[in-house]
């Protein structure tokens, strides 16, 4: 029988017990975890998804063939995006009118996703010499990139033997929430920055994964610094557009310091113009590299810049890395990620020793986040004790497909799941990330739905243990009587795998 | 962000087979203790989002540089084929929306053009937030003016949030509820009853799943009632009406951004909003002598059409009140014409009214919401901003 401290590692440190697993973990649980650190790299490369640069690209390859289609079916001329022999001015000029053309996407995304033509658009994606796509078509592909990756990511977090890492994972990329309904550029591009900014550095160091996130294109398309200009740069002297604080603002307020750090609106506006030209590759500017980070001196704010009573020389890109340097460096910003570590993987109430303690790892580590992460499993309060914590809606479902191994189910089932329970990943509609706490996920219309999916998925399950044995085995000692005594009297199989998942021993952790 | 019904595919392969049950698991309350509105008095917040286009749907028909300036899109005037209902002062309704003219024809609705909320930016985002929270800016409050209109009343109604998201004009303190309908076939009773047991020494759970059992025996299954916007319309309308219901209720309607197309997409979702508009009414019975709705976009469009036969962002539009609580047949505010020089920025319906004088015109003569709260906690520093006299009986 699993120990308290295996249970521990497997629900509260990791996404849920698999059938058979926590016997494995049972022997040292801190050493399982501690493994997961070092040992294990869970980048996704193997799984052909797009890259950034492709899923930009293949969005303005959207943008060119409906201009295209729009000229063709009407007497005006769209200008194309075709940037040869022009002046910068004229690329400007073009460069405004490109980013007003993107669409929002008013409509849920589900509604405008044809699982029929997904299949017709994986299978014609093989051949490559056809006709030219129509704007249809490129749009249905950046859906279908979308739909993939959702479903690869949870696929691996659902059979990973280091579901610890995942959950860091998933808690970084939350910090740095980007959402892929912001409009039609973001459907393909925002979640390629966990795969490529946040994995390679979940065991980095915390500076690292900044510049990485802060470079993103998801990032600087989803907070609009790709589109910002310093009022007294080149680009700010034409007509079109101007600073955009967006993304400075949340770099102070929720990817740094923290609300009430010791920033100033001041502040926000300098460290804004320091990262004015921070933008990418597009057709108008920079098309050799098509969709890659680029600085981009015509945008760029010159002078230097004084952020929190120091000054930054204007030495173009390295203005704003020193300043972001600074940032990490700043005791709010260790007290901040501390927080926010604590209370997502203890409870809404975590102790102060605790996030004393991860502030001061942080603090002296300078942000070394595999140095963190430790702290986190050696810290005695985060073993023993109550599993309190409510699992949030998509911590639910991969908790559910871990305990039942759901490996096989279509990537338009799972996004599906996700929608069903509200809350489909990358789509926060904050740059504040998904709500930690219980308020906000024990509501009825919740819990209902998880009932409701529990059931369904309580239908599909044959050939395993009878559910009261099946859940000894998932919590072990924690497995209260009441909840076993239940598991043993329910009135069909299906019945008693549908109640597992919705007894208080699933639903926390 | 994802709004509206979820469509569901979990079993379209036929892998996960679902048991169909009774129990209405579909409805959600957080707290079911719900007052009886002011006076029994209901409230309905409909929010296009997306900048509805007010010229092509409340039709100044009688200005020709309506038509000049729109030679491909406009709304031709009554009489014409295609043309516009006609309703008063020289305007006329689309012809998508006859439901809605025979309401303002039988003195149950009435429309205020050239209006806006204190924002002239044209981002849909930030005028959706300016006009949800109740302020002149776009992060001047993160909780919206119906729920700060709930605490301004000694007795909470209640409200309801019509959707998958609660919408910001109800966010807050103030308790609220939400309901969204859904495609997951319900649970067993027995399921249920077993679930509830489960949760013996989890309070928090408990309540929960309880709330939703007990509003799904308050208002029955609501997903029964048609589907798209006519369905969120019909289950505010048997919310608000049911014994023990909310005295408010706010849903969203999505996609009115129409750059391109205008005539067709329009007009398609004008015959969705007309039979929702319908089914509300039926929905709330004889509540609806009790109830006004109000009903606002983010801004209006620019009066002339662009190159793909759409409208492009503008800047004042049109809003509308209904309801059997409501002395309508009239056109309220002012409008200030399509003169060039009457324009706002030489492009759009310069916004001569301020929303703000609707919402505070309803909320005090409909809710009783008292003019002080109104200019201070409901709508901050708006003292300046009064309330338009005489909307409702």
């Amino acid at each position: 029988m699993a120990n308290i401290d295996a249970l521990t590692a497997a629900h509260r440190f990791g996404l849920g017990a698999r059938l058979g697993e926590l016997v494995t973990i049972a022997p040292d649980p801190a050493t399982w975890l501690n493994a997961q650190l070092t040992d294990v790299s869970s980048n996704l490369d193997n799984f052909n998804l797009l890259s950034s640069v492709e899923a930009v690209t293949l969005f303005f390859d959207f943008q060119s063939a409906k201009r295209a289609e729009l000229n063709a079916s009407t007497s005006l001329s769209f200008a194309t995006a075709s940037s040869t022999k022009k002046t910068d001015r004229e690329r400007f000029v073009q460069f405004v009118r490109d980013i007003n053309d993107i669409k929002r996407t008013e409509q849920m995304v589900i509604h405008s996703f044809d699982s029929k033509a997904v299949v017709a658009s994986a299978a014609s994606s093989t051949s490559k010499a056809q006709a030219v796509k129509t704007s249809k078509e490129i749009l249905q592909e950046m859906y279908n990139a979308l739909l993939q990756d959702v479903s690869v990511r949870t696929l691996h977090a659902t059979v990973t033997p280091a579901s610890f890492r995942e959950r860091l994972v998933r808690f970084w990329s939350d910090h740095f929430s980007v959402d892929f309904n912001k409009n039609q550029l973001t459907i393909p591009t925002a979640i390629t920055m966990e795969r490529e900014a946040i994995r390679p550095h979940v065991t980095g160091k915390f500076y690292d994964m900044l510049v990485a996130v802060e470079s993103h294109q998801a990032m600087l398309i989803y907070l609009d610094n790709w589109t910002s200009v310093g009022p007294n740069s080149w680009a700010g002297q034409q007509y079109g557009l101007g600073l955009n604080e967006n993304l400075a603002r949340e770099t102070l307020e929720l990817h740094t310091l923290g609300v009430g750090g010791g920033y100033s609106q001041e502040d926000i506006i300098e460290y804004a113009k320091a990262i004015t030209g921070w933008t990418m590759g597009n057709p108008n500017f920079n098309e050799d590299v098509l969709g890659a980070f680029v600085y981009q001196p015509l945008f760029h704010e010159p002078g230097t810049r004084t952020i929190m009573g120091k000054s930054y020389p204007d030495t173009g890109l390295d203005q704003a890395l020193s300043a972001l340097q600074d940032f990490v460096r700043h005791p709010s910003t260790a007290k901040h990620i501390a927080r926010k570590l604590a209370y997502h993987f203890h409870s809404d109430a975590p102790p102060q020793s605790l996030i004393d303690q991860l502030a001061q790892v942080f603090t002296d580590t300078d942000g070394d986040l595999l140095q963190v992460s430790l702290a986190l499993v050696s810290a005695p309060e985060m073993w023993g004790g109550q599993f309190l914590k409510l699992r949030n809606s998509e911590e639910f479902i991969l908790a559910a497909f871990r305990a039942f191994d759901l490996k096989d189910l279509t990537a338009e089932q799972i996004f599906n799941a996700f929608q069903l329970m509200g809350q489909v990943p990358f789509t926060a509609g904050s740059p504040a990330g998904w709500p930690d706490d219980e308020a906000s996920w024990a509501s009825s219309s919740t819990i209902a739905g998880r009932l409701n999916l529990s059931v369904l998925i309580g239908n599909l399950i044959e050939n395993v243990p009878l559910p009261p044995d099946y859940a000894s085995d998932l919590f072990g000692t924690n497995l209260s009587d009441n909840s076993f005594q239940i598991l043993s009297g329910a009135f069909t199989k299906a019945q008693g795998y549908a109640l597992m998942l919705m007894t208080p021993e699933l639903q926390r952790r | 962000m994802i709004t509206g019904i979820p469509k569901l595919c979990l079993n379209r392969r036929g892998v996960l087979k679902g048991a169909a049950g009774i129990v209405g698991l579909s409805a959600s309350g957080a707290n079911l203790a719900f007052a009886a509105g002011p006076a029994g008095r209901k409230l309905v917040v409909i929010l296009l989002r997306g900048a509805m286009d007010g010229l092509n749907v409340v039709v100044p028909y009688y200005e020709n540089r309506y038509y000049a300036k729109r030679p491909n899109i406009a709304i031709l005037p009554p009489g014409e084929p295609g043309g516009a209902i006609p309703l008063t002062d020289g305007f006329g309704l689309h012809p998508s929306l006859p439901g809605l003219a025979a309401m303002f024809n039988k003195g149950e609705a009435l429309f205020m053009h050239a209006a806006s909320a204190p924002y002239n930016e044209r981002s849909h985002f930030d005028g959706q937030d300016v006009l949800e929270n109740g302020t002149n800016s776009p992060l001047g409050t993160l909780d919206g003016w119906l729920n700060r209109s709930l605490t301004a009343l000694n007795l909470s109604p209640g409200a309801v949030g019509i959707g998958q998201t609660v919408p910001l004009v109800l966010k807050g303190a103030a308790n609220i509820t939400t309901w969204a309908p859904s495609k997951l076939p319900q649970a067993d009773p027995e399921t249920v009853d077993e679930t509830l047991d489960l949760y013996s020494n989890d309070p928090v759970l408990k309540a929960a799943l309880q709330g939703a059992v007990d509003v799904g025996a308050l208002i029955g299954d609501l997903n029964q009632l048609g589907s798209g916007f006519e369905q969120l319309a019909r289950a505010a309308g048997k919310l608000l009406s049911a014994d023990g219901g909310p005295g408010a209720a706010a849903l969203s309607f999505n996609g009115w951004d129409t750059h391109a197309d205008e005539t067709s997409v329009l007009s398609s979702n004008l015959v969705n909003l007309n039979a929702a508009l319908l089914g509300l009414r039926e929905e709330l019975g004889s509540q609806w002598a009790n109830t006004a709705v109000i009903m606002v976009t983010e801004f209006g469009r620019t009066l002339a059409e662009n190159g793909t036969k759409g409208t492009d962002h503008g800047v004042g539009g049109a809003s509308f009140l209904m309801g059997g609580a409501v002395k309508g047949g009239r056109m309220v505010g002012s409008w200030p014409g399509l003169a060039p020089v009457n324009l706002y920025q030489g492009r759009d319906v310069y916004p001569a009214n301020d929303l703000r004088t609707l919402f505070k015109g309803v909320l005090r003569d409909h809710w009783g919401v008292d003019l002080s709260a109104l200019n201070t906690s409901v709508f901050p520093g708006s003292a300046g901003v009064g309330a338009t006299e005489n909307l409702v009986y």
